[in-house]
């Protein structure tokens, strides 16, 4: 058995509104090992940033209610902890950067402080060596220490990511979740934040899930990719299993969608359509009404997993008639 | 700022009162005076002159220092202002200390703990509470803890006990108002994504509310509890006249009734002077609680 720094099995959560019921996760089988990254991809609503919350136990309850399933991060069960437990395992054993750097960090609090916090709760050091530890932290990531006495408001939005992953690796945690960090960013602060996550990453030996929806972020950075749906990854692999030997009609469309740097003049071909109502899920396949490969059987049953490799698998009944079943190659559109 | 405003507010006031039916002298001279005494001493202070003269001369007046003398008694407005201000600010200072002490941990409470049992009963006070007139609630505080309890003396100014309902009726209004303010900025605050942050770095439930919500929610809780200072001072009118209460408000009442312009230009003044004062003080303060503004300064 390999050593997992993270496993999480069979996760259902659900969103009780006034509305009704959000069926946000349903069922999702991660595994990961140390060291490795995991890409979860997968539009707005999928329910990346919910799994992502989930690991720390942060998804708002209520309305969030976990139905079934369990989170095993480094050998501990998170959904049996006490909140005082959990207090002690965020942080450090596992640590998270959000999505919008503008809006991530304290306007009231300087950046130093914000930083030592995370390093006085978990290490218990007095304020000076926290805050001496803090300064070291802000230099990794490429800021100077004098800045430490700065508010937010005085950093730009690369920087105040530079600050919120100095938090986040504070306490080398031994997993890093990062909520599409490069997101709300230009292209040129991208490029720069993903290479200090990458060595980073090395230095302190961290597994790391990266949330995103840009599969070039994904393929920069990831050993694993997941790729998500309404709820469910629909199929998860190796980098190569899923950039090359894609299997799932949904992640064909992702990748259609994208524009092609060898071939510029290919027409970009959206997925039809827009994601179920998460409402309301139809009975059969989430993606059944926006897919060309749709058959009668989409409509009523739900697609089982359907293994290739040890590593590589997808959820659709293509595969379940006919195991050699190739999709139509990239770029094509009837 | 402050300056205009005060302008603004003398002259709006002097031509109010000089507006309403009355006569100072025929007042200041009682009801057996002559014709011709009364005739002399408009003559004296200067009555029939255009009211533009008359506001000029208070003006030049006020500009030297000299707020004049009361019609009524003939002291100095200013002498009296004086003796009586400490009064009124120690009434009012405890009111809104009372109410910041009550209003901000309801306010915190109840927004930690939306839709409970407790934030309900809360709001459902403060509504009750804001709704309330404050010589109503005097009224009703004095039948209660003075007549029928007998806990507090119902008026006057003898020692601590005294100032207990009268401090209370002042901040039962500006209480609910603040805790309404402060529930609703923690309301906005604790779905923030950086308090998501500090959750995820492992600060302890209790620590993410007092120190990275409440510092944040505090900033418009300020402001209101600024505004809220300036209604009290006008809340004290009603509320010193009802608890027999030697302060300015009640002074001011007085002097309406006696159509005492100079003394009820004097405490006009020192309530517009004070309510610009606090302004001005808040003002301050937020550069203290708020790093982004005092970055607009300096």
């Amino acid at each position: 058995m390999k050593d997992h720094i993270l496993e999480i099995k069979d996760l259902h959560i659900q969103f009780n509104t006034d509305e009704g019921v959000v069926q946000a996760l349903n069922g999702i089988d991660i595994t990961l090992e140390r060291g490795k990254t995991l890409g979860l991809v997968g539009e707005t609503g999928a329910g990346k940033t919910t799994t992502a919350l989930s690991i720390l136990r942060l998804v708002p309850r209520p309305p969030g209610e976990v139905v079934r399933g369990s989170i095993i991060l480094d050998g501990i069960p998170i959904m049996e902890q006490s909140e005082y437990e959990m207090e002690k395992i965020r942080g450090k054993t596992v640590s998270m950067i959000f999505q919008d750097p503008m809006t991530a960090l304290n306007p009231v609090i300087k950046v130093g402080e914000q930083i030592a916090e995370a390093i006085s709760i978990h290490q218990k050091l007095s304020k000076e060596k926290s805050l001496a530890k803090a300064r070291e932290v802000l230099e990794l990531v490429g800021i100077p220490g004098n800045r430490m006495q700065e508010y937010p408001h005085q950093f730009s939005g690369g920087m105040k990511q530079r600050v919120i992953i100095a938090i986040a690796l504070s306490c080398s945690p031994k997993l890093l979740i990062a909520d599409e960090p490069t997101t709300a960013l230009d292209v040129t602060i991208q490029a720069q934040v993903l290479e200090l996550m990458k060595e980073l990453k090395q230095k302190f030996h961290m597994a790391m899930v990266m949330i995103s929806h840009d599969l070039g972020v994904v393929a920069e950075v990831c050993d694993d990719v997941a790729i998500m749906y309404a709820g469910k990854i629909v199929e998860q692999g190796s980098l190569e299993d899923v950039f090359l030997r894609t299997k799932h009609p949904y992640t064909e469309g992702l990748f259609n969608s994208i524009p092609n740097i060898d071939d510029r003049k290919a027409e970009l071909i959206p997925i039809r359509g827009l994601m179920s109502d998460p409402y309301n899920l139809p009975s059969g396949c989430p993606f059944f009404d926006r897919c060309d490969y749709a058959m009668d059987i989409c409509r009523t049953e739900k697609p089982v997993k359907h293994s290739f490799s040890d590593t590589h698998f997808t959820e659709c009944h293509l595969y379940t008639a006919q195991p050699e079943f190739s999709l139509k190659s990239k770029k094509t559109k009837e | 700022m402050l300056i205009p405003v005060m302008l603004g507010v003398i002259f709006l006031v002097f031509f109010i009162i000089s507006l309403t039916p009355g006569d100072a002298a025929s007042m200041i001279l009682g009801d057996g005076a002559t014709e011709e005494r009364i005739i002399e001493l408009r003559d004296d202070m200067g009555l029939d002159d255009p009211l533009i003269v008359q506001y000029g001369r208070y003006m030049w007046d006020l500009l030297r220092g000299n707020m004049g003398d009361s019609y009524s008694t003939g002291r100095s407005v200013a002498g009296e202002i004086v003796q009586r201000f400490p009064n009124t600010f120690k009434l009012t200072v405890t009111a809104i200390f009372l109410s910041v002490l009550i209003s901000i941990p309801i306010g915190v409470i109840s927004a930690t703990k939306q839709y409970s049992l407790f934030d309900n009963i809360g709001m459902i006070l403060a509504l009750v509470g804001i709704s309330m007139p404050s010589f109503w609630t005097g009224l009703i505080l004095i039948i209660i803890f003075a007549l029928n309890l007998g806990w507090f003396p119902s008026g006057g100014m003898k020692g601590i006990m005294s100032l207990v309902l009268p401090a209370f009726t002042l901040a039962i209004a500006s209480t609910a108002s603040i805790t309404r303010t402060t529930r609703s900025s923690m309301l906005e605050v604790i779905r923030q994504d950086y308090i998501n942050t500090a959750k995820a770095k492992g600060v302890s439930r209790r620590k993410v509310i007092t120190r990275h919500a409440l510092g944040n929610a505090l900033i418009p809780a300020v402001t209101v509890i600024g505004l809220e200072f300036g209604i009290l001072l006008g809340g004290a009118v009603l509320t010193e006249t009802v608890f027999s209460w030697p302060g300015i408000g009640r002074l001011m009442v007085e002097s309406i009734q006696r159509k005492d312009t100079p003394m009820v230009l004097g405490c006009v003044i020192i309530f517009s002077l004070s309510f610009s004062i606090v302004n001005l003080i808040i003002d301050i303060l937020y550069a203290y609680i708020d790093p982004r503004i005092k970055a607009n300064y300096t």
